[in-house]
């Protein structure tokens, strides 16, 4: 099976890969989602990465639990107001109308500003669990971005955390992978379900280990 | 406006009209910058994740952008 295996094309490689719910029980119960603006996607429809090879086939893509963007609604919350605690105290009366108006615009500017910044931060900052590789995308800040990748069959050790009141009553926590490459832990931070996301990176694992065994590796 | 009316200022609260007025340039300016590298930003982090939702985001940078732009216009002429 080797020796056959050995002379084998990466066309005919290709099609001897499995589709993930054929070896993946927790891929097999979820169901392809087609929008992508939640923390959770299995199998998303029409969601491709700039480095995803032809062939390779994303898997789950996750992002941080909107329960963990609490903090940033409430400062925005918090900036929508405030305008009007001046107003009410007349703190600015001594300016001529046409500047407080555009105190006023600037600030709510200000404030779009943020709330657009805290979204995108949150939406391309992405998790994704390909058939090959884990990739994970950070976008700290708008002029700060990294890229993290490693193979799946470089995978280590896995760690699940889920700590504190909100993480057990909404299902978030961390995932942490221990690698063999260069990079040696991604963190998977505040994703939803880190259970099964673990529980899918396992199984991933052993069907990385399958591939190699029959010879089935690109 | 013509900034030569500089030259016509008579008592102090017009020097103060004339600072505030450009320190709200300078900061729309400098807010300019910023609008400018959020819509540059979500670009290139459309063709890193592409998504559906990556026009809706582009759009919204776009919006986001040209309101900076108007704001520093009323700025500089209506101030």
């Amino acid at each position: 099976m080797a020796t056959k295996m050995a002379g084998t094309t990466l066309a005919e490689k290709d099609r001897l890969r499995r589709h993930v719910d054929e070896y993946s029980e927790v891929m097999r119960k979820e169901v392809p989602c087609k929008r992508h603006n939640s923390a959770f996607l299995p199998k998303p429809k029409r969601l491709t990465i700039d480095i995803q090879a032809e062939s390779e086939q994303i898997v789950l893509v996750l992002r941080q639990h909107v329960i963990t963007q609490t903090k940033s609604v409430f400062i925005v919350v918090a900036l929508l107001l405030l305008p009007l605690l001046f107003s009410a105290t007349q703190i600015f009366s001594f300016l001529p109308l046409t500047y407080r108006f555009g105190s006023m615009m600037g600030w709510y500017l200000f404030t779009a500003g943020f709330s657009l910044e805290c979204y995108l931060k949150w939406f391309y900052r992405v998790f994704i669990v390909t058939d090959e590789r884990i990739i994970d995308v950070d976008f700290n800040s708008m002029i700060y971005k990294d890229v993290s990748t490693t193979k799946i069959d470089k995978i280590e050790d896995i760690t699940a955390i889920t700590s504190g009141f909100f993480s057990s009553i909404f299902d978030y926590g961390t995932v942490i992978i221990q690698t063999a490459g260069t990079k040696q832990e991604l963190e998977f931070e505040d994703i939803p379900q880190p259970a099964k996301v673990t529980a899918l990176l396992n199984e991933m694992i052993l069907e990385e280990e399958l591939e190699k065994f029959e010879g089935r590796v690109n | 406006m013509n900034p030569l009316y500089l030259l016509q200022i008579n008592n102090g609260s017009e020097i103060m009209l004339v600072v505030v007025k450009y320190m709200f340039v300078l900061a729309g300016f400098l807010y300019l910058l910023y609008a400018i590298l959020v819509t540059k930003q979500v670009s290139i982090m459309s063709k890193t994740v592409e998504t559906t939702n990556s026009t809706q985001n582009k759009v919204l940078a776009f919006v986001h952008l040209v309101i900076a732009i108007l704001i520093l216009i009323y700025y500089l002429l209506v101030l």
